[in-house]
């Protein structure tokens, strides 16, 4: 059986527990399966916003690549387009910047829900020295946090209102 | 039970564990394998911590398979291969040039070895003159014994270390070359061969009487296995090559079991060839049907 199918499985159980040993994930990671059931090279997961950031009652979606050299290579993650703000996303395209996901810092011994899960821990914690979003980045430079604050949940808001229009 | 943090399989008995040498984490031998294709150092996935070297197996059969070896040589050939594909740029030509020298400094030794014959590992490599103590008595292939070990491991065929790498051959010596520490020993095949594990002069009188005494005592051993052989119905013996496969091997055993000497009283040198080439011609019919 490959990696990505064990995988597969171990994600369906813990995703599917209430015991947080079992699933330390859960008010983290909504969901995490993939777009096609007979295609596990692409997959979706939806995360919740953490608390105490402008990202708080949001969810977001993230697109997952797994290339067929994996785990020797790291999976490709990205936003979805204009999903989000964030010092270390390049929105119109959902790029992603988090070093784990680079070759040079990857481990096999990593699997998707840790990369989702740093996904989120970026969420909390923007890395402002290796900005994707120069302006973004400048602002928590500035340590402006109102600025922050108010200019993603601007973003947010202006996101839902054109879903729902 | 414990599995491959890698590919997350239980799976010991058809696959090796290997440990890392400083921080022991373990991973199927085939895995850490293959990450390192991919890695740029030799980090424990796991701890981050460098190891050298990884351990194969327990108690007497454990191996160490030094890890660094072949790891720089992929990002040579990487790199030289990435030297060739941009060489239309002429502006960068000179730096190359340099580059290219520097590259085949660094494995300059092994262009020196044509015309001299190192005694160097046929697996790591290594030149270090006292430590490569094994002699393939058919190609002239010189290993350390623990590259041979290693590398049987790898392949999954723990049984075969003694065997050559190259050929195969399972006629393996000792070799000694005395307490030169150090030094890188060579010889050059010209002029010298490699005799009981010894690098001798091939000119010299003592080596010419050695060879002479060993001709005498091959042709005396042999003239009993012809005879052995001699008794055999021509019909059976209608392939020249079976005559001279059947000679070769038994003669050979029976120059082993006499340790290179005629000793006539000592040894029933007849009845020995006759059942030598007995079982060779057994063994010779049987291959021939399958």
């Amino acid at each position: 059986m490959s990696r990505i199918t064990k995988e597969y499985r171990v994600i369906l159980k813990t995703l599917a527990s209430d015991d947080p040993i079992v699933n330390p994930y859960r008010g983290i990671i909504r969901s995490l399966n993939p777009i096609d059931e007979t295609d596990l090279s692409r997959w979706e997961a939806k995360i919740y916003g953490p608390s105490h950031t402008p990202y708080e009652n949001y969810q977001f979606h993230i697109l997952i690549d797994v290339p067929s050299s994996y785990p020797m290579t790291p999976p490709r993650i990205n936003f979805e387009q204009n999903d989000i703000l964030h010092c270390n996303v390049k929105s119109a395209t959902g790029e992603i910047c988090l070093d784990i996901l680079k070759p040079e810092d990857w481990t096999p011994v990593w699997d998707l829900l840790h990369c989702v899960h740093a996904v989120w821990r970026l969420l909390r914690e923007p890395v402002c020295d290796s900005p994707l979003d120069v302006d973004m980045g400048n602002i928590i430079r500035c340590a402006d946090e109102s600025a922050y604050q108010g200019i993603v949940k601007y973003f947010l808001a202006e996101r839902e209102r054109s879903r729902y229009h | 039970m414990e599995e491959c943090p890698i590919c997350l399989e239980i799976d010991q008995e058809y696959k090796q564990f290997g440990r890392l040498e400083v921080c022991r984490h373990q991973f199927h031998l085939n895995c850490i394998r293959e990450w390192h294709k991919y890695s740029i150092d030799l980090k424990c996935p796991i701890c981050r911590i460098e190891s050298n070297y990884l351990e194969v197996g327990e108690g007497q059969h454990a191996v160490s398979i030094n890890l660094r070896m072949g790891f720089m040589i992929k990002s040579a050939i990487e790199y030289v291969e990435a030297v060739t594909t941009d060489a239309g740029n002429e502006q960068d030509e000179e730096q190359q040039e340099q580059e290219i020298d520097i590259i085949s400094e660094m494995f300059q030794d092994r262009v020196v070895m044509n015309s001299i014959n190192m005694i160097e590992c046929g697996i790591c490599g290594d030149t270090n003159g006292s430590q490569p103590n094994l002699y393939c008595q058919e190609c002239e292939a010189i290993y350390h014994e623990t590259c041979l070990r290693g590398l049987a491991y790898e392949v999954g065929e723990c049984s075969t270390w003694h065997e050559c790498a190259d050929c195969r051959s399972n006629e393996l010596l000792e070799l000694h070359m005395g307490a030169n520490d150090g030094q890188v020993a060579s010889y050059d095949s010209r002029n010298c061969m490699i005799f009981a594990g010894e690098v001798r002069d091939k000119h010299s009188v003592k080596t010419q009487q050695i060879y002479e005494r060993i001709r005498n005592v091959k042709q005396q051993i042999q003239v009993h296995v012809r005879r052995a052989l001699d008794q055999y119905p021509l019909p059976l013996l209608r392939f020249r090559d079976a005559y001279k496969n059947v000679n070769k091997q038994v003669s050979r055993e029976l120059y082993r079991l006499s340790d290179n000497k005629y000793l006539p009283t000592k040894f029933d040198y007849d009845s020995l060839a006759r059942t030598g080439v007995h079982t060779e011609l057994l063994l010779y019919c049987h291959v021939e049907e399958t």
